[in-house]
């Protein structure tokens, strides 16, 4: 479990030029849905190369606070580079669905692309509520469907010749419907529950600058890859390459998220 | 490299708040050996490169000891 859930080095090292530009356009969205305001204590589960911690950080100023977690050492040491000048945000290893901090300690805590992968979602969630103080609000962005995700499409074209990944890539998308975050919101007690959704589509100058990241491993896209032969993973190129109808010039692609947030 | 050479030191304010992701009650730190020790739960947790690895399967058993 830990192993499927832990990105390795090369995945933490390219996910940032693979995903990273994503990600943080999504960012702002799931800071406006948490209410995130100057001075308050925040904690970012499942930060990753600590995306949305940084831009939290900037929101809550001088005189709030970011913890930063994620469960895979690989992340968090990327996280805590990109994090490092600042003397009031702080990095573990954590496991989101059990945390080592106390109750009833943040103003907001915030999930960014992340709550899917937990094992027990609403575990997170029920952790998340314990660790905000009462009148305190949790955010999380989910994928919603692999069409309109920027590489879960990708994933189950990959899913054909990876036995495992089929079920794992449909995991990643099995919290995208607003009444599915919103009840596993309400079962682990928040109030004042809301969704939205966001869309964006990202225009890339080539294929290559797309793709290229995942070939050389990043993500969970990546690393599928990687297991793969030579010959399968050009014939995988060839057909993404097509969906994308790559003309040699800029290519777009849609990305669309799920935001669902609570007052504890 | 064990974790006890050259550890980077921890944020003090970070081992202040971390409580045992089990049992959620205190931790001490363990200078000598760079770990932070639950005696509730009976393990103590690495520190690597100055990052608490809050982690029960990467937790050592006080009855090691």
């Amino acid at each position: 479990m830990a192993e499927e859930l832990s990105y390795r080095a090369e995945a933490a090292a390219e996910y940032d030029r693979a995903f990273s530009h994503v990600s943080a356009y999504f960012v702002p969205f799931l800071l406006r849905a948490a209410r995130l305001g100057p001075g308050q204590r925040v904690l970012d589960v499942a930060t990753g190369t600590g995306i949305a911690a940084e831009a939290a950080l900037r929101v809550v100023g001088a005189d709030g606070s970011i913890v930063a977690t994620d469960l895979s050492p690989e992340m968090i040491e990327k996280a805590r580079q990109r994090l490092d000048k600042a003397s009031n945000a702080f990095v573990a290893v954590e496991d989101g669905q059990a945390l080592s901090l106390p109750d009833e300690s943040f103003d907001v805590v915030l999930c960014s692309l992340g709550l899917m992968f937990f094992p027990d979602p609403l575990r997170g969630l029920f952790e998340f509520r314990r660790v905000l103080r009462p009148g305190g609000r949790a955010a999380v962005s989910v994928q919603t469907t692999p069409n309109r995700s920027y590489n879960g499409w990708i994933n189950v074209i990959i899913a054909r010749h990876v036995p495992g990944l089929a079920e794992a890539t449909s995991r990643t998308f099995a919290l995208g419907e607003a009444t599915r975050l919103q009840s596993l919101f309400r079962e682990a007690g928040f109030t004042d529950i809301e969704t939205c959704t966001e869309k964006h589509s990202f225009t890339l100058p080539s294929f290559d600058a797309f793709y290229g990241p995942f070939e050389r491993g990043g993500a969970s896209t990546g690393q599928a890859l990687a297991s793969l032969p030579e010959e399968i993973r050009r014939g995988i190129r060839e057909e993404v390459r097509r969906d994308l109808a790559d003309t040699g010039g800029p290519i777009e692609v849609e990305m669309e998220i799920r935001i669902g947030s609570g007052r504890c | 490299m064990s974790d006890t050479d050259n550890p980077v030191p921890v944020d003090p304010r970070l081992l202040e708040i971390l409580v045992c992701p089990l049992t959620k009650t205190p931790l001490t730190y363990d200078r000598a050996r760079n770990e932070l020790v639950s005696r509730a739960a009976g393990l103590a947790y690495p520190i690597r490169d100055g990052i608490p690895i809050m982690l029960p399967e990467e937790a050592r058993p006080l009855d090691e000891d």
